[in-house]
């Protein structure tokens, strides 16, 4: 099997020769290169030269295009500077609601950096084909929204102006329905849309099902419709809302570490493919190569029985994460095979060492 | 209308979010000669308290803190009005910031909100702080602790600078931090004095433990 067919597997619930692993080494890869987020922001070609470095060192599963969450943001005037190798937006277009009505025409086609990720995904098409999925990050609307008015102002708008806050999402859906019709012209195999201001850390269950789930809906509903499948991020704790991110239309739910996969597995696994979560920092970044490959396999353990996994880590890398780190929940994920009943055996007892997959 | 029945309306109007009735029953009780500080103290920032901890037992979440936030500012606004600049007593000083690289303040502003209702003087030097800004400030108010935020990782060096000039320069302030790249393992990573949890009423709590309050 190849990456795509293994992937392509573990969402439809069925048998993947072994665990599918996508680490989210997204700005992380673009060092394999020697290249800088900076440079590559703004420069599809180069953009592409990292992120296949990193997954011809990696051999992941999976490819990541773009960068960051906000880039719908930044097309409708929020600006976006790249501060310590991130994005981050630095000024919030909306500083009093009636600046709704001049937020900037957006088009997919021209504005901000929306052509540059459709290019670098028609690049990374162009190398892997059909070998590794190709998957954009996007923001999803209420972050979009959050990005445009500040989110400390948005989730007290949440109260005391609803429909306000509505409108506003009605803006952000539109343009991520234009710019997830390019992405998918482009050729994406998956679209991530990332939530991380509607965890439950932030937003009540009531709030997701009114402020979140019926605009992610119409996004996975447009791209399933299209053939392509939607991927539901939501970062920090998600434990309470884990029905309603399944019931909104993607096909896979990434995961962050405060949750627990196997309550995750047993309450939402057998209908939909669950991501995640070796946390990014405790593990990935201050980890040892050996305690990366050991947790990597208790999250297997906890969660890839009945196919519908990938191993990753909860969120995306910082991008000095040691590259043994990552190389090593690659090798955790290899040394797995998926038997007929979908239960999962490991190839060895012990660790390797980072020489199995130098 | 008794004293604790005035102060009970408040924490209540707090929990329930209201501004507007926060205001009401804030004017009623300074109305009523109550001592401004106990209407601070027993009222609007016990009500803060309250939401904090159903925050941590997942009843309520980030969205509702802030909205109650928003109802002790006003009330707040109200009882100073009447002190007139007159400072209160303070448990411990803190001084707060997100370290230099990292712009997001929404968990500053809860941690430094429910440190101001727990009886700490918020010294808040915002987003994008130089870690030599932490020090000169902690040095200047001679704080007990300097309490950091952070959602980027890659920001973690910045942090660490603190961590580390804090001990270097003969400082007595404490450091705390908090936001969710951190973790009891960053904070021993970075020679942090503690690491306040995942919610802005554990930091406050590992902050009076800090100073042994």
């Amino acid at each position: 099997m190849n990456s795509l067919e293994r992937i392509v597997a573990a969402i439809k619930l069925e048998k993947p020769d072994r665990v599918p692993v996508t680490p989210l080494s997204i700005t992380r890869s673009l060092r394999v290169a020697g290249l800088n987020t900076e440079e590559c922001l703004y420069n599809p070609e180069k953009m592409v030269k990292g992120k296949m470095a990193g997954i011809e060192r990696f051999d992941d599963d999976a490819v990541v295009a773009g960068t960051d969450l906000f880039v719908e943001a930044e097309s409708l005037g929020s600006t976006v500077r790249v501060y310590e190798h991130t994005a981050v937006v630095v000024d919030y277009f909306i500083k009093d609601k009636s600046d709704i009505k001049k937020l900037k025409k957006a088009d997919p086609v021209k504005s901000g950096r929306m052509p540059y990720v459709c290019e670098e995904i028609k690049m990374l098409r162009e190398k892997v084909d059909n070998t590794k999925v190709v998957v954009p990050v996007t923001g999803g609307p209420f972050t979009t929204a959050s990005q445009l008015y500040g989110p400390e102002q948005l989730l007290i708008a949440t109260f005391e102006d609803p429909k306000w806050v509505h409108s506003l999402l009605r803006i952000c859906t539109d343009l991520s329905l234009a710019y997830w019709d390019e992405l998918i012209k482009a050729g994406s195999h998956a679209i991530v849309a990332l939530e991380p201001f509607s965890s439950c850390t932030i937003l009540s269950p009531e709030q997701y099902e009114e402020f979140t789930a019926p605009y992610l809906k119409e996004l996975f509903t447009f791209c399933w419709s299209k053939g392509v499948v939607g991927v539901n991020h939501t970062c920090a704790d998600t434990s309470l809302i884990w029905e309603q991110m399944s019931d909104c239309g993607a096909l896979a739910l990434q995961l962050d570490h405060p949750i627990s996969m196997k309550e995750c597995k047993e309450k939402v696994g057998s209908r939909i493919c669950i991501s995640g979560n070796v946390h990014p920092i405790d593990y990935m970044l201050y980890g040892t190569p050996e305690a990366v490959y050991w947790k990597s396999r208790s999250v297997i353990e906890e969660a890839a029985k009945g196919s519908g996994f990938i191993l990753g880590s909860g969120c995306d890398l910082n991008p000095k994460t040691p590259e043994a780190n990552i190389l090593a929940m690659v090798q955790a994920a290899k040394d797995t095979v998926y038997n007929d009943d979908l239960t999962v055996t490991f190839i060895r007892e012990s660790y390797p060492g980072p020489a199995a997959n130098a | 209308m008794a004293k604790e029945e005035l102060l009970d309306k408040i924490r209540q109007s707090i929990v329930s979010m209201s501004v507007a009735n926060t205001e009401a029953a804030t004017r009623e009780a300074l109305d009523a000669g109550l001592d401004p500080l106990e209407i601070v103290v027993k009222g609007l920032a016990a009500g803060l308290t309250e939401m904090g901890d159903m925050w941590i037992r997942k009843e309520r979440f980030i969205s509702h803190v802030l909205m109650a936030a928003k109802a002790l500012a006003a009330g707040q606004a109200l009882v100073e009005q009447k002190m007139g600049g007159e400072e209160g007593t303070y448990k411990g000083k803190i001084v707060l910031g997100t370290p230099k690289g990292d712009l997001h303040d929404i968990g500053k502003n809860l941690v430094g909100m429910m440190m101001r209702a727990g009886g700490f003087k918020v010294y808040d030097l915002g987003v994008d702080v130089e870690p030599q800004a932490f020090i000169d400030k902690a040095r200047e108010v001679d704080a007990d602790i300097i309490g950091m935020s952070l959602i980027m990782s890659i920001c973690l060096d910045k942090m660490q600078e603190v961590c580390t000039l804090a001990k270097s320069s003969g400082i007595r302030a404490k450091t705390l931090i908090g936001g969710p790249p951190t973790s009891a393992k960053v904070a021993a990573e970075i020679g942090a004095d503690a690491y306040g949890g995942f919610d802005a009423p554990t930091a406050v709590r590992t902050a009076k433990q800090l100073i042994g309050i």
